[in-house]
């Protein structure tokens, strides 16, 4: 039999490929008007379109990771204060300074022996009250002054240090600033005792900071100190755009969002955050991934969804928890991770429906307000830059990973793009 | 014959001077195909140059893996398209069955040579693939012919795989009903 089946089928084959049909004469221009009016289709396929934006986002991602890293550890400071601690290094330093003819050499040899006791007895004092640190230079004076920061004097005096032209020179450490100091020559050091100032070199001064660093409670210190203490409620706004798809089917246009954002920072890093956006997301799908419970019994009987777009508006109330990757001086490279619950306040649908073999569009517009708690997962990686004393600003490319369907056809919507923030503590 | 990736290039580039050239080149091979499908040859020619439009259309699309087999590979694209617009037709017709005979005049008139009889042979079992109800004639020649599986057909007709199998299954039965018949009816003549 099933010889006898496929002998047939072979036969047919051949019968298809041969059979003598007449095709009759060209009717070209029946159909040259058609081509007129008929559009071209681009040839990069939905699919490459979704790769390449995907591709995209992943790079933009990439890009601020790495930028991160390079800014946060750009050789710098550290390697010559580590420098500066090797063994050895104080001894030849010192000697090379005792060479040295500058100002105040032998006023700071007798001060050395007398101030010596009292520099590491008060030197913490000294160091932790706020103070000015003065650094004469051979072509003029630099004069810093720092109040109110015990950890940014002892920052800047490290970082003042990394010039080695100035590790042989005086290092002035006032309690109270002196202005228009023009020439260490002319400090008088009774004047200056008074004022509880001690002269000691960059290298002693270095030391002494290299000593108390060593401890665990300094290294901790040090640590806190890198992170500024910030601590309260602050408000924000932000906007971007955003790009949705359905099962991997391809992003389509892009949505606009906007909203407003609270949140209570409780230390240098980690900060909880909630907000209120307004969220436009459009998406394509074919009708495969619809489900028709909900409107399938008010279609007529038969009839099929083939595909779909669909414009939605809703309400986003993201919570998240934030933390601070990295910081230096004013910026910050974040990471947050929390959920987003929907209210949908419309729903437009532009349907390709089938029929009894016929093709029909159809639109739905839906104004139901369906609301769906912890409708996503959302992951974002951003970086956030101070502005004056509470203000940040904030770049954040993100995700938002679906947890549930959502809309009359109950769709998975994967979000992705882009938001900039504005941010102030209210205090 | 100019080279055919010229032809495909000119087309791309919507000139209609390589578009003419390019349908009156397949039109003899598209018809054909979709002459199989549709029971009446008037619609058919429609339904290619429906057909023929759709390809212009996409052409841009059309990447080959291989350079060298450029026209096998452009004539397995073009044949996936007529096919599609001849289900797209019959699906729009419902799947409603054609009544009436195939005039004369759409056959070639073979020469009285060896081929003949074969041409013949191979005329009467068309026909008999046309008069198969449209289901059973496009499950038949989507399976057999074209080389489509079941879940392929299911996807392109809309319908179960269970469908697409029952449908095949029938449409063998009643050709092999009608070979019988054909056969009988040449045993009878001789």
């Amino acid at each position: 039999m099933q010889d006898i089946e496929q002998n047939m089928d072979e036969l047919f084959r051949k019968a298809a490929e041969n059979y003598p049909l007449k095709t009759g004469e060209s009717n070209w221009d029946d159909i040259a008007p058609a081509l007129l009016n008929s559009p071209v289709i681009p040839a990069e396929s939905t699919k490459k379109r979704s790769i390449k934006k995907k591709a995209g986002l992943l790079l933009l991602l990439l890009s601020l990771s790495l930028a991160g890293w390079i800014v946060f550890n750009f050789p710098g400071n550290k390697k010559e204060i580590t420098r500066l601690n090797k063994p050895g290094d104080e001894k030849n330093m010192t000697n090379s300074f005792n060479k040295t003819s500058i100002p105040f050499t032998k006023q700071n040899i007798e001060k050395k022996s007398a101030t010596t006791e009292r520099a590491h007895s008060t030197t913490q004092d000294q160091q932790l009250e706020n103070g000015s640190i003065l650094l004469p230079m051979k072509s003029g004076h630099r004069k810093i002054q720092y109040s109110g920061n015990k950890n940014r004097s002892r920052d800047n005096a490290q970082f003042l240090f990394k010039d080695r032209l100035f590790q042989n020179m005086p290092v002035t450490v006032f309690k109270n600033p002196i202005n228009d100091i023009a020439n260490p020559k002319q400090i008088d050091p009774a004047h200056a005792i008074s004022n509880q100032v001690i002269f000691k070199t960059a290298i002693e001064a270095n030391d002494i900071n290299a000593q108390k660093e060593t401890t665990t409670e300094n290294l901790t210190e040090k640590k806190k100190n890198l992170m500024p203490e910030k601590q309260g409620i602050y408000l924000g706004v932000a906007s971007g755009l955003s790009f949705a798809e359905v099962k991997n089917q391809g992003f389509k246009k892009p949505g606009l969002n906007i909203g407003v954002i609270a949140g209570y920072q409780f230390n240098g890093r980690s900060s909880i955050e909630a907000g209120l956006f307004f969220a436009q997301k459009k998406y394509f799908t074919r009708g495969r991934y619809f489900n028709m419970d909900k409107i399938g019994s008010s279609m007529p009987a038969g009839m099929e969804v083939v595909s779909l777009e669909s414009t939605s508006c809703v309400f986003e109330i993201p919570t998240r928890f934030k933390y601070n990757l990295l910081h230096k001086n004013k910026a910050d490279l974040f990471s947050s991770a929390g959920i987003t619950s929907y209210i949908l306040a419309s729903e437009k649908n532009n349907y390709l429906m089938l029929h009894n073999g016929t093709k029909q569009n159809m639109t739905g517009l839906y104004k139901n307000g369906s609301k769906y708690f912890a409708a996503t997962l959302d992951i974002s990686l951003g970086y956030e830059h101070t502005i004056g004393k509470s203000s940040h600003l904030r770049i954040e490319p993100y995700l938002q990973i679906p947890l549930k369907g959502i809309g009359v056809g109950s769709l998975p919507v994967l979000s992705s793009g882009l938001r900039i923030g504005l941010t102030k503590f209210t205090r | 014959m100019q080279d055919i990736r010229h032809i495909i290039k000119g087309c791309v580039a919507r000139d209609h001077k390589y578009q003419k050239i390019f349908y009156e080149q397949y039109r003899g091979y598209a018809l054909k195909i979709v002459f199989r499908y549709i029971y009446r040859y008037e619609k058919a020619v429609d339904i290619a140059n429906d057909g023929f439009v759709k390809i212009f259309a996409n052409i841009s699309k059309f990447k080959p893996d291989n350079e060298e087999d450029i026209e096998k590979i452009m004539m397995g694209w073009m044949k996936r398209i007529m096919i599609n617009v001849s289900i797209d037709e019959l699906r729009k017709s419902n799947m409603l069955p054609e009544i009436g005979g195939i005039p004369e005049h759409v056959w070639e008139i073979a020469d009285s040579s060896q081929d003949a009889d074969q041409l013949l042979l191979y005329k009467d079992l068309i026909i008999l693939i046309k008069e198969l109800p449209p289901a059973y004639r496009a499950v038949f020649n989507l399976y057999i012919i074209d080389g489509y599986t079941h879940s392929e057909i299911a996807d392109l007709m809309n319908i179960a795989i269970g469908t697409s199998k029952s449908n095949l299954s029938k449409a063998r039965l009643l050709l092999q009903k009608s070979l019988k018949k054909m056969e009988d009816g040449k045993l009878c003549r001789i």
